[in-house]
């Protein structure tokens, strides 16, 4: 499973969404590695989401067992079902090589988010990405309220990285 | 000009996109098999504990 599979299915079933953290980031020249993709949705839209990544056979995250594995929903009912009972904010989907987290609770409104968006091209398909003034609010708001001292130091890295952006392109 | 400069913009995010991948794909490699398992159970524990501490403030 690709990034570019999952984008074009979104695509064609009319499922707007935008590229935000660390892709959107290497979008935009940072040389940070980052394993997972993120992408900011609408709420209304997760249902049809689940739906559709079940069938391309990616699997949503519902818990983590005593190993520090990961437990799935078994199917797009029982995700569906787990997700409308979760106030988290976001959904985290795996298949055997890609990690993708779908956000939905995010620091601003989406409408705001697409209309700054920027149209890039990621991996050969223009993608909607966030612009670097909603890229850094949000990566403000995670640092604000994450514990992980690693992850932290990574969201001052990219912090920095769009500081200097912003400061460059005026 | 204008034209040359976006064309160069253009270049330079699909290659460092394409780069990312090659990074990400080293990294899970070098990590062995269930690293992306283990990352995503992290990852996804993370995630909980930042919107239980966004909630509580």
């Amino acid at each position: 499973m690709t990034e570019e599979t999952l984008f074009r299915q979104l695509l064609d079933n009319n499922i707007p969404f935008i590229l935000i953290g660390g892709t959107a980031l290497a979008a935009y020249g940072s040389s940070r590695i980052t394993i997972d993709t993120d992408i900011a949705v609408k709420t209304l839209d997760i249902d049809k989401i689940i739906s559709l990544f079940y069938s391309l056979n990616l699997k949503m995250v519902i818990g983590v067992d005593k190993n520090q594995y990961p437990l799935f929903a078994e199917n797009s009912n029982e995700a569906i079902i787990f997700s409308n009972k979760s106030d988290w904010g976001f959904i985290k989907f795996l298949s055997e090589d890609l990690e993708l987290d779908v956000l939905y609770d995010i620091p601003l409104p989406f409408i705001h988010l697409l209309k700054s968006a920027q149209s890039k091209k990621v991996f050969g398909i223009e993608i909607k990405t966030a612009s670097l003034d909603h890229l850094l609010i949000m990566k403000e708001k995670a640092v604000q309220n994450r514990e992980n001292s690693e992850k932290k130091e990574l969201d001052k890295i990219d912090i920095a990285f769009i500081k200097d952006k912003l400061k460059n392109n005026h | 000009m204008l034209y040359m400069k976006n064309l160069i913009f253009q270049i330079d995010t699909e290659m460092n996109i394409n780069l990312a991948r090659k990074k990400r794909e080293f990294v899970i490699n070098l990590r062995g098999d269930n690293y992306i398992l283990k990352h995503a159970a992290a990852d996804f524990l993370d995630k909980i504990k930042r919107h239980d501490r966004r909630n509580s403030i």
